[in-house]
């Protein structure tokens, strides 16, 4: 065996342990010093992949998978966002219409099942925005008259929890009604009008009850708290190279409180865009982008947040300083 | 344990039903599995980018889209080799990108109080063993700079079969080569290592 074949066995190999490689060893110091260093080398390397993960990684990366999670729950109920919701209450209750005019084929009288009818479609209207379905998809509903209080209130609901428990609550009132309503008609004989007022169709108590579940539920500045953005932890301005920072300014949604901070380029909103900061009360952090969807927070935001909890839960807008004009 | 029943078999028998649980989304599986392999993952991720922040968002990226992807793992690879393989694609994105070349901080961060007062910043404690001898030091620091020297295909080799310990068989499986390739290409990777290790390894 010559020293470039046992060489390339050692690169090869790691180690030359073959009885034709040793022999050779045994007789050549340059290639034994070659082993040697060879062998030095590889436990050197080992001990490389020995090393610890920083403590803190666990619970960011628990923290961002969470996160990741969170929205998987919501996303079902993004299809009853905008148009879909309307249109698809309309669809439940065109099947309801259908099912009550099946039923008044065989049960009169007709008056009373089709005041059902019309209670329920007035329940199921309310869309967010005030928004009716378009005639072409539903004309059977658009031909119902709306609850004009509710349309007109509905503005400002426009939100995805609002959503969900605006299906939800139109689920239970098409099938309680559609099932109850009809089965009074039937046996006593009452007046189903008199059985829809009963139930109470779309009441703003339980609204208003929704409005306060999500204000308790959702992130939000607690007046009981120091400033939100007391203590945060914030590059320095003066010292280093500026050359791949990007000046950003975090602002807390709704008010006039904000703090600059430096971010990486790669990671701070473009100059024309803002960014939603939502900082959840155990210090997970999402960041969305102006398409709403999610982008990794910038190191200095998790320190700051994740792992300081500088900053208290809530809601932040992140952009470029000087903040863009808002639309 | 019935003796046709090898370790490994076992091995994989658990590394189903926990695929099974992580199909599901069952989130202590995966914590478990963050747990067992966040420390291999950041490893290669360091040396893979050579920057302690960066494979910090890589370890974070690889296992944010290993959770994305688990409804799409069919268990023809280890869990690990799986992980492995996430991992170098982020290093090589990250790498590849313009936002990798912007990404590092130069600045120091402070972090300042309610009454505007600096206060220093806690720094997770990532300094080398103190009582490692002074060739061991020397070693490991050449190492870390050759490493650096290598190209790509040359470090991931390298550290996958030196640093983390895969079998060419793992190693095959995360870079989707034959074990020939695999033998032929780590030859090729140590012979530059030894070469870059020039300077203490005359």
């Amino acid at each position: 065996m010559t020293c470039e074949e046992l060489r390339r066995i050692l690169e090869e190999e790691g180690t030359a342990s073959s009885e034709p490689a040793r022999a050779h060893l045994a007789g050549c110091p340059a290639c034994a010093g070659e082993a040697e260093r060879w062998a030095a080398v590889l436990v050197a390397l080992r001990e490389l992949g020995q090393e610890p993960a920083p403590p803190f990684l666990h619970a960011r990366i628990m923290a961002h998978v969470r996160t990741e999670a969170a929205p998987r729950r919501e996303r079902r109920w993004h299809l009853l966002r905008g148009w879909r919701a309307p249109a698809l209450a309309a669809a439940g209750a065109a099947v309801v219409i259908l099912g009550l005019g099946l039923y008044q084929a065989v049960h009169p009288p007709v008056a009373e099942v089709n005041k059902v009818a019309r209670a329920v479609t007035q329940d199921v209207e309310v869309v967010p925005g005030g928004q009716r379905p378009p005639a072409s998809s539903a004309p059977s509903v658009a031909a119902a008259p709306m609850a004009p209080s509710e349309s007109e209130s509905s503005g400002p609901l426009r939100h995805e929890l609002e959503a969900d428990v605006r299906e939800a609550r139109a689920k239970k009132v098409i099938a309680s009604k559609a099932g109850s309503l009809a089965e009074d008609a039937e046996r006593r004989g009452a007046s189903t009008a008199d059985a829809v007022a009963a139930s109470g169709p779309a009441p703003a108590p339980a609204r208003a009850a929704t409005r306060r579940e999500r204000a308790a539920t959702s992130p939000s500045l607690d007046e009981t708290h120091p400033p939100p953005l007391a203590g945060l932890l914030r590059s320095a301005e003066t010292a280093g190279k500026g050359s791949d920072l990007v000046r950003c300014r975090l602002q807390v949604e709704g008010e006039d409180e904000a703090v600059e901070l430096l971010l990486p380029a790669g990671q701070a909103p473009p100059a024309d865009e803002v960014w939603l900061v939502t900082v959840h009360a155990d210090g997970q952090l999402d960041l969305r982008d102006s398409q709403g969807e999610r982008q990794l927070a910038p190191l200095v935001l998790q320190q700051s947040i994740g792992q300081q909890r500088q900053i208290r839960s809530g809601r932040y807008r992140l952009s470029q300083a000087p903040v863009p004009p808002t639309p | 344990m019935p003796w046709w029943t090898s370790a490994r078999g076992s091995a994989l028998e658990q590394e189903g039903e926990v695929v099974e649980r992580l199909r599901g989304r069952d989130e202590a599986a995966f914590e478990q599995l963050v747990g067992e392999h966040e420390r291999e993952v950041f490893g290669l991720a360091r040396r893979m980018l050579g920057d302690h922040e960066e494979a910090l968002d890589a370890t974070q990226e690889t296992f944010l889209r290993a959770f994305r992807g688990l409804p799409s793992f069919r268990g023809q690879a280890s869990l690990r080799t799986w992980l492995y393989g996430i991992t170098l694609n982020v290093c090589r994105n990250r790498l590849t990108s313009a936002h990798a070349r912007s990404r590092k901080i130069t600045q120091p961060l402070v972090l300042v109080d309610e009454t505007g007062a600096q206060q220093p910043v806690p720094v997770p404690d990532t300094a080398p063993d103190p009582e490692q001898t002074a060739y061991g030091r020397e070693l490991r620091s050449a190492l870390e700079h050759a490493l650096a020297a290598l190209s790509f295909e040359h470090r991931e080799i390298v550290l996958l079969r030196d640093v983390q310990g895969l079998d060419y068989g793992e190693i095959a499986a995360v870079l989707g080569c034959a074990l020939g390739t695999v033998k032929s290409r780590l030859g090729r990777a140590r012979g530059a290592l030894r070469e870059a290790l020039k300077e203490v390894w005359p």
